[in-house]
This record gives structure tokens, sequence and C-alpha cells, in this order.
């Protein structure tokens, strides 16, 4: 263990970049202003997300509270979580244990393989509290009020907040180090689009589990599932069976039981970290070092010459761009898998709850009905188009190799522009599934199908072009493992502050458009011709922008 | 050439200054050598030629372009492989060489033929279609070279270049360099190899402290010394008395 504080000290503060922070910001003093501006987005978009989630927690909490089980809101909530913590912790930990760069440098110390193990996997760790804060702070402010209190409540409730990812991830931690130790360097991205598979089949089967009861039977589901001593408990648990012990404590916090639990919880927390340290030394580095044997193909000059041809400089880094995120599949989970999941779980929803499906036929049946749905459509294509981080990371993601593009003799506009299009193609790869099932669902013809998917495309290129601008000015080019490009890059979030008053501008124009009579077609087109020109703007001023942005990025 | 005039380059708002007023010549035909002991400011200057940095102050122009005011037409001239090649691992090497080639707008014909011959030279006809990730350091050195020779630069430049390089490929390199140079074109290369420099460059300057202490062809840097000695005694001489 001697090994393992220097080991873990180093690695959070590479992670985390917490002594280029205070050298910058406490000893040059240079752009003090960062950190508050920072702490000020974060605290916003906290509050934001935990606002949306307060009114579901109250809502559960109410009707928990009717039958005496007012800490269901809590049991969702870990039971969910945990679950999310196991499938995405798989991606994260091959990231982290297999990817990083600073492996290079941590492998040949005289340090215990286990060591390097426990300090990565506890940086993972750390990242999921930020997630989780929203989630739990939703809970807490619809819980507390009315049931909450004492110190007993809140120490159990923060031993639960920290330990809530610790076992998810750990298992998920042990499974890619021994799966790891036992594939090929050139499996391993196969690997990682198992996982991602897997998240998506968990998500979505989960979505049809409770699809699949029947509307009739739902109220008898869950009046037998709250009725019953903490029976929410056990079908949460049923999921991941741990929860079940995180929930009792927090839901019997003070008493003898719920001390219980408790223990029981940190018992099998701490228990699944120790053995990350055996498992860590006897198969960490042999994954590894295993990784490193690469079957190379055999080519002929011949054909390595027939593979190559002149193509425009755009058309180059366009290509360059799309290759080098399609190929990465943690890029591609991130920023594709959504596009997947939301219109799916809607056509599930649709046809399993009629309820829904007298709204779409209700909404067919009208002329303003159909505009309404036609304009949420194409907001629900501007948003996927606009969280996908694809331009507002674009620069980020080079890492390392940005001297590549700063030293090469293509003009930054036409650069910043192959990124911008990049980002364009993705969000029109990303409405597909969502104008699937809108041209499914309602057979609207296709007018308002064409006309959604090209508002919705039109209307991201906004948010995506202030996204790109951002992260040209202030890129993070630093990271150790290509995940923080993208996951931990505040840059990502602007655009998603963007959509909101985006949504607003488009909620109040659709409105009078509606009043005036404009048909779904109409509407949409007239909406995109407005967007198109505040695109056209954005795009004026990042063309303008960019070379004296490009000429700031020092390397 | 390669004309350096007065360039200064402070970081930490002043505080530590990188370059200072530093004033440099190379003309076409030449192999420069530059040397200088570690955090002499050697990079900061390759960095500031190639427009990665922006100097504080002074001017450098490359054919007669000013790199700043010209940096598109500047760095069409110029080829450039930094101290540690960091490539786009996920691409091939192939793919790579495309790129490098599409950016400075070298046809079809023209790019297969110097491929082909740098691969050879190289030997990286059989590996180029993997992808980058799969290279050892010295492999992605060579794909980093063969793509900056692509578009046969007026001014070849490299910061390191020896690192890595299996003795062969070093040795092939320098026969390299020595082509490109006879063909009126331009290398100038930082190195910690003084035997290299000694033997290969047709002029040295050595900087230390930001600060160009020596420059001149191998006799002139001799005449300057205390007595007739090799580069190493010359370099240690100059930079100790820093």
């Amino acid at each position: 263990m001697n090994d393992f504080w220097p080991v873990l000290k180093v690695t959070l503060n590479n992670v985390f970049g917490l002594s280029a922070a205070r050298h910058r910001y406490l000893i040059r003093r240079e752009k003090i202003w960062e950190p508050v501006l920072i702490g000020l987005t974060i605290i916003a978009a906290l509050s934001s997300f935990s606002f949306v989630l307060f009114q579901p927690a109250k809502a559960l909490v109410s009707a928990g509270a009717a039958l005496n089980q007012p800490q269901l809101v809590f049991t969702a909530l870990i039971a969910s979580s945990q679950v999310i913590f196991l499938v995405t912790g798989i991606l994260l930990m091959i990231s982290s244990f297999f990817l990083s760069n600073d492996l290079t440098i941590l492998v040949p110390l005289p340090v215990k393989p286990g060591s390097v193990l426990t300090a990565k996997f506890i940086a993972v760790v750390i990242q999921q509290y930020l997630f989780q804060v929203v989630f739990f702070a939703g809970a807490i402010l619809a819980y507390t009020p009315r049931f909450g209190g004492g110190l007993a409540y809140w120490l159990t409730l923060a031993a639960v907040f920290l330990l809530n990812p610790v076992l998810p991830m750990t298992i998920a931690g042990l499974l890619t180090t021994v799966v790891m130790r036992f594939i090929n360097r050139r499996h391993r991205d196969l690997l990682m689009i198992i996982a991602s598979v897997l998240l998506l089949v968990v998500i979505l089967g989960f979505q049809l589990s409770l699809t699949a009861i029947p509307e009739t039977e739902m109220p008898e589901f869950m009046e037998r599932l709250m009725t019953s001593r903490l029976g929410l408990v056990r079908a949460a648990g049923r999921v991941f069976p741990p929860s079940i012990w995180a929930s009792q404590a927090v839901a019997e916090a003070g008493t003898l039981a719920g001390l219980g639990s408790l223990a029981l919880v940190v018992g099998v927390n701490l228990a699944a970290m120790l053995l990350l340290f055996p498992v860590g030394n006897l198969l960490f580095y042999r994954g590894l070092i295993g990784g490193q044997e690469v079957a190379r193909r055999r080519q002929s000059a011949q054909r390595v010459l027939g593979s190559i041809r002149q193509v425009s400089a755009f058309w180059s880094l366009f290509r360059r761009e799309w290759r080098l995120f399609i190929r990465n599949p943690m890029y591609v989970m991130n920023s594709y898998v959504g596009a997947l999941i939301v219109p799916v779980m809607m056509a599930f929803a649709a046809l399993q709850q009629d309820a829904l499906g007298d709204l779409i036929e209700q909404a067919k049946a009208s002329p303003a009905g159909l505009l309404a749905i036609t304009l949420g459509v194409a907001a629900a294509i501007a948003f996927l188009g606009s969280v996908n981080a694809i331009a507002a990371t674009s620069i980020s993601r080079e890492g390392k190799c940005i001297w590549i593009s700063r030293s090469i003799p293509a003009a930054p506009e036409v650069q910043a522009q192959a990124k911008l299009f990049h980002g364009v193609v993705a969000a029109t790869i990303s409405s597909v599934p969502t104008l699937v099932v809108f041209a499914w669902l309602l057979r609207p013809g296709i007018g308002p199908v064409v006309a959604a998917g090209v508002l919705g495309v039109v209307a991201s290129l906004l948010p995506q072009t202030l996204g790109l601008m951002v992260d040209i000015s202030r890129p993070m080019l630093g990271w150790t493992d290509p995940v923080a490009a993208v996951k931990r890059n505040f840059n990502a979030v602007w655009p998603m502050a963007l959509m909101i008053p985006m949504v607003l501008l488009g909620v109040v124009i659709g409105r009078w458009l509606a009043n005036a009579g404009f048909s779904a077609v109409g509407a949409a087109a007239a909406l995109a011709l407005i967007f198109a020109g505040l695109d056209l703007v954005a795009y004026r001023l990042l063309s303008a922008r960019a070379p004296s942005l490009y000429q700031q990025l020092e390397v | 050439m390669l004309f350096i005039q007065n360039i200064s380059k402070s970081y930490q708002k002043g505080k530590v200054r990188a370059v200072d007023d530093l004033t440099l010549q190379v003309h076409p035909g030449e192999i420069f050598g530059f040397l200088g002991p570690n955090g002499a400011g050697k990079t900061t200057t390759i960095k500031m030629v190639v427009g990665l940095l922006r100097p504080d102050s002074g001017t450098i122009t490359v054919n007669g372009l000013d790199v700043e005011k010209h940096p598109l037409v500047a760095k069409r001239e110029i080829g450039y492989v930094p101290d540690n090649p960091d490539l786009y691992d996920r691409l091939t090497g192939t793919e790579y060489l495309n790129f490098m080639a599409d950016v400075f707008g070298v046809d079809t014909e023209l790019r297969r033929r110097r491929i082909g011959e740098l691969l050879d030279m190289f030997e990286l006809t059989s590996a180029v279609g993997d992808l980058i990730q799969s290279f050892s350091h010295g492999m992605k050195q060579k794909l980093a070279l063969t793509g900056a020779l692509l578009h046969d630069p007026s001014l070849l430049i490299l910061d390191e270049p020896m690192v890595g390089l299996d003795p062969k490929s070093a040795h092939l390199f320098k026969e390299l360099m020595r082509r490109h140079c006879d063909q009126g074109r331009t290398v100038f290369f930082s190195t910690h190899v003084l035997e290299v420099a000694e033997k290969l460059c047709d002029r040295i300057g050595i900087i230390s402290r930001g600060r160009l202490i020596a420059c001149g062809t191998m006799e002139e840097l001799r005449a300057g010394a205390r007595q007739q000695q090799s580069l190493e005694r010359i370099f240690l001489e100059l930079t100790e008395d820093e």
C-alpha cells in the first residue's frame, strides 16, 4: 500500500488538472475569472437539471407517503443510478485503464499494478459524483422537508451518496480487467461496441418492461409494489440487488436495522474495492502488455499506392474529422446512442400506452396538432444535434495532435467549416431514427417529415457554431484519456444552454404561425428560414474570428 | 531563405524569457544545425518559425514571406516535424499521408511517386495501411518525416529528428537531408547529437538562455574558440560560460 498514495495523488492531480489550475489561477493569476464562470455554469446547470427532476421526485415522495413509504424516491434513485453506473462503467473503465496516455509513465514505475488500477478507479468514481448530485439533489429537496432530518439521516445519506457508484463501478472495473487480459488490442474497440449495445439493450429493456405492463393492470401493479413492505425496493433490487441495502439504510436511518444495512453497504463496497488490488496485481499489466501485441496486415506497395488520390483540402479535413470520431467507440456512444434511444423509447411508449396513442390520433386529426408535433419533432432533432458535442469538442479532441492543424497551410476558417460540417452531418444522421418514428407513428406524409428534419438540422447549426467558437477559444487539449475531451469538457455545455432560449423562441413563433393559419410544412419552413438567418450570422462570425482564434491557440 | 530578426518570447507574463532578441539567417541550400542545452529556447524558436507560437516581438520571414502576416503561404514553404511526433492514432498511415498531401495541394501522380519513394526508403510500405496506434515511436517519426517531405518543402524544419530512428534510417535520413539541400532547399534542425551536427551541418547556431551565443561554420566556431577543438568542447565551453 505504500506505493498507492503517491500514485493516487499524481493520478488525481493529472486527471483533474489540480497543479495546472493552481499554477494558473493562484500563482500566475491568469484568467482568474475562469473558475468563477465555470463554477457558476456548473451551479446553473445542476440547479436547472435538479429543478426538472424535483417535480417527479416530489410526486414519488407523495405517492410513497400515501402508502407509508416516502423513501421510495431514494429506492428508485439508487437502483436506477447503480444500473447506469454498472453499464457505463465498463466503457469508462476501459478508457481509463487501457487507453489513457499516462500509462506509459506509470507502468515502468516500480509500483504495484493494483495501485495504478485502484488509483485510476478512484479517479473515475470521483467523476461520477458530479453526475449523481443532480439526481440526489432532486430527491433530497423533495424528501427532506417532510420526512428527513436529524444527524443520522444526513450521515447515512452522505455515506450512501459517496458509496453509491463504488460497487457497480467496481464490478465494471473487475469485469473489464479480466476480459482485457484475454483480448487483443484490435478487439478492444469491439468490446466497447458490445458494451454500448449492452447499455442500449438495458435501457430499452427497462423501458419495455415498464410499458409492457397493461395500463389496466398498472394501478394493481403499483399498489402491490408499494403496499408490500419495501416492495418497490425489492423490485428495483432485482435489477441490481446491492441497491436494496443502500435503500434500506436511508429508509431506516437512525435505527438498528438502518445501521446494519449501512454497515453492510460499507463492508461490501470496501471489500469489492479491496478486491481490485489483488486482481489488478495479477491481471492488469498482463492485459496491458497483451494489448500491445498487434497483428499487422502486410500490404503491397501496389495496393498502398492504389489507395492514394487527391481530394480538396475541405473534403480531406472533413474526412479526418469523420474518421477520427467514428473510429472511437466512446465518442460514437456518447454522441449517437441518445439519438437512437429517445425515438425508440417513444415508439415503445406509443405502442404500449393507449393514452399516448389517443393523443397521436387527436393530433393527426387537427392541423394545429400536426403543426405542434412537427415542430416538437424538429426541436427534438435540434436538441439531439446540439448535445452530441461533436462540433463543440472538435478542437479539444485533437489533443496533442493540434500541432498538425496549426502547422498545415489550411485556412483556419476552412478547418472550422470542416468541423462544423461534420456536426451537421452528425445531426442529419441523428435525425433519421426520430424521423422514422415520426413517419411511422403519425403517417403525416413526406412534407412534414422532411420539414421537421430540415428545421431540426438547421436549428442545430446555431448552437453547434457557438460551441465550436467556444472550443476554439478555450480548448481542452491536455487530456490523458480521450474520453475526457468529450465527457469532462465544459465547452459541450454551451450548445445545450443555448437550446433553452431557442426552444422558447420556437414555441412563441410557432404559436403565432399556428394562429395565423400556417400548415405544419409552412410553419417549419418559416422557422427554418429564421434560424437559417441566425445560422448565417453565427457562421460569418465564426469565419471572421477563426483566423485570430486559431492564432491564439499556442501549442 | 529563413530570416529570424530580433524575436523574443516570454512566458508567465514576462517572468520567463524563453527567447531573447534572437537574430539568425539561414541561406538557401544550407543545412543549419541549431544546438543548445535543455530549456535553451530551441523548440520555442522552432515553434515560432512554423507558426505554433507567436513571438512577442520581432519578425520571421521564409522566402521573404512574413510568417505572421502571410501564415498560409509561408506554411506551404515549410515541412515540419516536431520533437515528439503525436499523430492521429485512429488514422492509417496511408490516410495520414493522403491528408497531408491534400492540405499541401500535392496532386495524385506526384504524391504517389513521392510516397512510394519515401515509404520504400523508410521501409514502411508494408505497415502504412495499419492504424497509426500500432506504430512504434520510430515508425511514427518516419511517417511524420514522410508527411513533411511530400510537398517537397523549400524549408524543412526538424526538432530533434534523429530521436527514435534506427541507425539505418538515421543514415538514410542524413543522406536525404543532404540531397534536399543540394537541390537548393534548406534544412533547419535542432539536435543534441553533436557528432551529427559537426559532420552534417554547413553552419551551426548555439543558443543558450534564449540568446544566440555562437553562429557559423565549424571552422568559424573553432576559430572563435580558445583552441582548435571538437564541437562538443566548443559547445561545453560556450554554454558553461552562460
